[in-house]
């Protein structure tokens, strides 16, 4: 497949190469992309490969890769002759009784991706009655992703950034449920992110709680004391989040930083939780931990890139589909019974052979 | 004109004109380094083994691979979801060292025979239940069985989902020992006919599957990089699959595109161990609570197994899970094991973490697939010469020699 486009690019070169004054020029045109139909991919991360050959090396480089160094650590716990038939994946957010824990994350300038952007990704996403939160630094106005829209909406703005006023002003326009404040990662997408263990803004997170009615939610949190003193700040969840891959920051994946922040803000307060989260295991394993809720980002760009509204949308289902799975094979009928004994963390090894 | 056409032009001598384009090519790095690459090394030579030079299980693997179609060939490789369970199970033999015996034994002193649940078995190894065999080779489940027993009376185990019924299995080679795996039916009615179908045949010992409720096989039904071609668009197997087909008025699990053997319960299980007369295995238990709630509900053995991994991805891998579950069981039943047995030397590594007898799944199905029934038949016989072999260099004499004091396994 791959080396079907590279020949179609060759003989686009050797065209532009064969004009002479006297002949037309030759023009042989790239042929799309010979993208496998969708229904055929059947986990996640086969969408990646997708949307490379869409959008091409250099456009693909800011949604490659995944850190799965932690969650290939762990394995469920298989129990059996336990009727699941009546799953139910109901998770209670925020006001919000969601289809299933799993909602798509904030993602900057998704015309980068395809050329409706985030339009496209709420459709697919409400199709799969996902929930969604939207960049401040969005490539599409904030109306025309809501009217997209039929599940949950919330937005999402960087701690101490100018647009706040302006997207919280926006946020209760469009009704959306709540603001994400993402802390540790600057003031916009295109800034650099804040050091690494930087003390966090708490003014900045207080600001936004007072400057707007809806529920605030810090994401970006990694230490339990943080997520303490965001709860104590006003917010009402947080996200655990190391922003832009952990291993490009030299930071552990985001799974094992979920049970220590669970249990410093307690039951009431939900943590969420993103970072290379592909497959409908890492969901089960951070539910394991604790975490109410998951943010799929990268995945969903790959769906997006490669087949629009439709790819978003069969992202989300395949994790649905296979959380639900895999929580059928765990003897797991509702998010309440899932427990920290699901998930066993083992030791880190390197194969010998195979 | 560069040199080499020059010389090709003026100097009639071929071969001194190839030494040139020879000193050339040596001359460029880029070319000096393509000159390392020989298109057909010579150690990359093959050609298809006879059965008289098959050495080893892992020989019959290419041979299975040339002699099916791809569909059946990626059927039989694969695993549930990205594989990670699969791969693990043979990354766990690793973890387990055998402690060399001092003094090594003589192989001729060495005899693993043993009793399991009135089973006398020259060597504690069986074949698992696999299902379409046929698929496989002409020979099919009947040469499966042939094979077995023509192995020091090996007993097998035929899938439900085989391909020749039981009815025809069983009587069709003498002497030999069969059990019948069954997936337990929804409706009890059909259970009991199954039932009565193995007691007329003379399969008094039933062992049921219980793992792999919600699996399917996504990957060899959807993915034609696979093979697969199953079932693919509006309501087959494959659309089924995934969330994209659901109704709108679906409820339960069925909301999320989760649909199969989910149903199962200890009550289901229950009604069919009063129905079964003779002895009833449990198969695909993974954790010791379901060890302990086997035996509660009258299990006669259990089966630990992961089912070649095809069950459920990121589960452990069946040796790993194997000690914690003969901890719990304390003896008071046998406990099989398959997923991942190719060497003896895997046999002995299970036998050791307190397994009474190991199960072959895609071992023998190699070499059915690659030779028919002789191929299975010596499949087995290398895996029985091979845990001999193991079990002498250990200094095992006999199968209760084969115990944790000769292994060292690391399961962190």
């Amino acid at each position: 497949m791959g080396t079907a486009v590279a020949a179609g690019v060759a003989l686009a070169e050797l065209g532009a190469q064969a004009q002479t004054p006297a002949v037309a020029p030759l023009r042989i045109s790239n042929p799309p992309p010979l993208l496998v139909p969708r229904t055929e991919l059947v986990i996640v991360p086969e969408y990646e490969a997708q949307a490379r050959l869409v959008l091409g090396p250099a456009r693909v480089a800011p949604i490659l890769g995944s850190d799965m160094s932690v969650t290939n650590r762990i394995t469920l716990r298989p129990r059996m002759n336990i009727n699941t038939r009546g799953l139910d994946l109901t998770a209670p957010l925020f006001g919000d009784d969601h289809f299933t824990p799993i909602m798509v994350g904030p993602m900057a300038d998704q015309r980068r991706f395809h050329a409706e952007g985030e339009v496209a990704t709420a459709r697919g996403a409400s199709a799969a009655k996902a929930a969604m939160v939207v960049s401040s630094d969005s490539s599409m106005p904030l109306t025309a992703i809501a009217q997209a829209t039929t599940a949950p909406l919330y937005v999402q703005v960087y701690a101490g950034s100018p647009k706040v006023k302006d997207i919280l002003a926006q946020a209760s326009t469009v009704r959306a449920k709540a603001v994400f404040v993402t802390v540790g990662a600057g003031t916009s997408a295109a800034a650099p992110a804040t050091p690494a263990g930087a003390p966090i803004d708490w003014a900045a997170i207080e600001a936004v709680v007072k400057g707007t009615s809806l529920p605030v939610i810090v994401k970006g949190i990694t230490r339990p004391q943080d997520a303490r003193e965001a709860v104590k700040r006003g917010a009402k969840g947080v996200v655990v989040s190391n922003y832009r891959g952990g291993s490009a920051a030299g930071l552990t994946g985001t799974l094992l930083l979920v049970a220590p922040v669970v249990q410093a803000v307690g039951a009431d307060v939900p943590v969420l939780v993103d970072g290379s989260f592909r497959l409908g295991t890492d969901v089960l394993k951070a539910l394991a931990f604790g975490a109410k809720g998951v943010l799929i980002g990268r995945p969903a760009m790959w769906g997006l890139a490669a087949y629009g509204a439709d790819g978003v949308q069969g992202v989300v289902q395949r994790l649905q589909t296979d959380l639900g799975r895999y929580m059928c094979m765990c003897g797991l009928t509702s998010l309440t019974a899932v427990n920290p004994s699901v998930a066993r963390v083992r030791a880190a090894r390197i194969a010998a052979r195979n | 004109m560069g040199d080499i056409e020059r010389a090709w032009l003026t100097n009639p001598s071929r071969r001194k004109a190839l030494a040139r384009m020879a000193g050339l090519v040596a001359g460029s790095p880029v070319a000096a380094a393509m000159a390392q690459i020989d298109p057909h090394p010579l150690g990359e030579h093959r050609r298809a083994l006879s059965l008289a030079e098959i050495q080893t299980i892992f020989d019959f693997e290419p041979l299975f691979f040339g002699n099916v179609s791809r569909t059946i060939y990626d059927y039989s490789a694969h695993g549930d979801g990205t594989e990670w369970s699969l791969r693990r199970n043979r990354q766990a033999f690793d973890w387990v060292d055998i402690i060399p015996g001092r003094p090594a034994v003589a192989v001729s002193q060495v005899d693993l025979s043993s009793e399991m649940l009135g089973l006398k078995m020259k060597f504690p190894i069986v074949i698992a239940p696999s299902s379409l065999q046929v698929n496989l080779h002409p020979d099919g489940e009947i040469g499966m069985y042939r094979a077995a027993t023509a192995a020091s009376n090996t007993m097998m185990m035929l899938s439900a989902n085989n391909q020749t019924p039981v009815t025809q299995v069983a009587p069709a080679v003498t002497g030999g020992t069969l059990w019948a795996q069954y997936y337990a039916h929804e409706d009890l009615a059909t259970t009991q006919q199954w039932v009565n179908t193995f007691n007329s045949v003379g399969c008094d010992t039933v062992v049921v599957t219980v793992d792999q409720q919600a699996a399917y096989y996504p990957r060899t039904l959807h993915d034609r990089n696979f093979g697969g071609r199953g079932g693919r668009g509006a309501g087959g197997r494959g659309a089924a699959a995934g969330a994209a087909a659901a109704p709108p008025a679906l409820t339960g699990a069925a909301r999320y595109g989760v649909n199969g053997r989910i149903w199962y319960t200890w009550q289901h299980f229950d009604a069919l161990r009063k129905m079964v007369k003779g002895q009833l295995l449990i198969k695909g238990i993974m954790d010791p609570e379901d060890a302990l709630l086997s035996i509660q509900h009258g299990a006669d053995g259990i089966v630990v197994s992961n089912h070649g991994g095809r069950s459920m991805d990121f589960g452990p891998s069946s040796l790993e899970a194997l000690p914690e579950i003969v901890a719990a069981v304390n003896g008071r039943v046998p406990i099989l094991f398959d997923s991942g047995i190719r060497r003896g030397a895997d046999c002995f590594k299970a036998l050791a973490l307190g397994a009474n007898a190991v199960c072959l799944g895609r071992a023998a199905r190699w070499g059915l697939a690659a030779f028919g029934s002789a191929g299975a038949q010596r499949a087995m016989e290398i895996l029985q010469q091979e845990l001999v072999q193991t079990a002498a260099t250990a200094g095992c004499t006999k199968l209760s020699d084969i115990n944790k004091t000769k292994i060292r396994a690391d399961f962190a």
